[in-house]
């Protein structure tokens, strides 16, 4: 392969951020973002700005992961913009669990104009805002827009299908969200829309802080009860199948680069 | 040196032409079979694959500007002119019946029109459309793809649902 065929790989840092309301699945899609992308060999920092959120938080499943200090929003605001520096100087990819509600990072973007400002630097920002079915769901972009606050050009809706009611089906569930002015302007925008795939067995995984290779290889840690006789089998095909596809409805340059492709090529030569 | 000798990572084929599209789409539809499957396990499949394009004298594959984009925008064009193609050359199945084809069924008639009031659309409510469809002819080209890209996504998840 030669060089510089993909001349964004490795060049543009990214910055992967989580919007939304409170349980809408930002936690859950940054952990499968992460576990994916790292397993591929991509450099990925985990920032967890969510300091509502203990069980599930980012931290639990990635010790490595950053946390802001005790403090108030302006600590956090601060602790952001630290890490932000760091990813310029480092040239890693991040990902951003903002947490819900009035968040450091919230105060951060009506202070600055962070997409530009990261922009300059060479950190292209991308806006995940996570959605489930209700029409509430849509007020972190609608007000993120309305107010030009935070409006990424790659912005990806991620409707997350594991809050679709049983028994309901996902085009009734998220069609009305679909018709909403503030969903159709994003779009209009140039913004993309994506299915996160429901895993039915999700908190059994992540209840007990197992990774998706370990749960799918029906692994669970010292003194835990072993997993159901089919939920392995349930995350491994979530985890090799629909996982992939999700990823494949992004836009590539809008995930964390891989392996640079001659490393990839060069493996391939070595089988 | 042997370690260093590239896997191919479709076998190579005669690259049939698709009429005005270019030589990537077409290199992508010719192999469209081989490379379904490996999506799922490969995340460097665009790198491997323009590889390959390369080594089959694909000239556009030959200017690294902005190709993965290139190659990811062909390969969703080939799935849905494959996915299109094979819709249409399902047969239509249209089961025997007794009833006449001019009967219509007793109906009560439509109320009459009353007009609705339109929300502000920066308010962030529903639309009303009393359509079906997600896609609005009225909408600009951009949203009614990314529409109908979505109507795609819900078939596909309901598609996978088991009855219940």
């Amino acid at each position: 392969m030669p060089e510089g065929h993909f001349s964004q790989d490795g060049r543009r840092r990214l910055l992967l951020v989580a919007l939304g309301r409170q349980r809408v699945g930002k936690t859950a899609l940054l952990n499968t973002i992460v576990q994916y992308f790292r397993a591929a060999g991509s450099e990925i920092e985990v920032w967890n700005a969510d300091q509502q959120n203990r069980t599930h938080s980012l931290s639990t499943f990635f010790p490595d992961a950053s946390l802001p200090p005790d403090g108030g929003l302006a600590d956090t605001r601060g602790w952001i913009e630290g890490k932000l520096k760091e990813q310029a100087e480092h040239g890693y990819h991040a990902v951003l669990d903002a947490g819900g509600g009035f968040t450091g990072f919230s105060a951060l973007v009506e202070d600055v104009p962070v997409i530009e400002a990261l922009g300059a630097r060479g950190t292209d920002v991308i806006g995940l805002f996570c959605v489930g079915p209700e029409q509430a769901d849509l007020d972190y972009l609608d007000s993120f827009s309305k107010e030009q606050l935070f409006v990424p050009d790659a912005t990806m809706i991620v409707m997350n299908a594991g809050l679709v009611l049983s028994g309901r089906s996902s085009g009734a569930a998220f069609a009305p969200i679909a018709q909403n002015a503030a969903f159709k302007a994003a779009v209009a925008r140039g913004a993309k829309v994506a299915m996160f795939p429901a895993l039915t067995c999700m908190a059994e995984v992540t209840d007990r802080g197992l990774t998706f290779e370990e749960a799918a290889a029906g692994k669970v840690k010292p003194g835990q009860h072993p997993m159901s006789m089919f939920d392995p089998t349930r995350v491994r095909e979530w985890w090799t199948k629909k996982v992939p596809d999700f990823f494949d409805t992004f836009p590539p340059a809008w995930l964390p680069t891989a392996r640079a492709a001659s490393a990839v090529t060069a493996e391939e030569g070595g089988r | 040196m042997t370690d260093t000798k590239r896997v191919r990572l479709v076998r190579k084929k005669k690259i049939r032409s698709f009429g005005g599209r270019g030589q990537i789409y077409s290199w992508l539809r010719t192999h469209h079979a081989a490379i379904e499957p490996l999506k799922a396990i490969h995340l460097n499949l665009w790198a491997a694959l323009a590889a390959d394009m390369v080594e089959d004298g694909v000239t556009e594959a030959a200017d690294g500007r902005g190709l993965r984009d290139r190659i990811w925008k062909s390969w969703q064009r080939v799935c849905r002119d494959v996915a299109s193609e094979a819709a249409a050359a399902r047969p239509k199945r249209v089961p025997p019946s007794r009833i006449s084809p001019d009967w219509r069924p007793t109906v009560v008639p439509p109320r009459p029109a009353v007009p609705t009031q339109q929300p502000a659309s920066s308010s962030g409510a529903i639309v009303p459309t009393g359509r079906t469809s997600l896609v609005d002819p009225n909408d600009s080209p951009l949203v009614q793809a990314e529409m109908a890209k979505l109507e795609g996504m819900f078939h596909e998840a309901d598609k996978r649902r088991l009855p219940r």
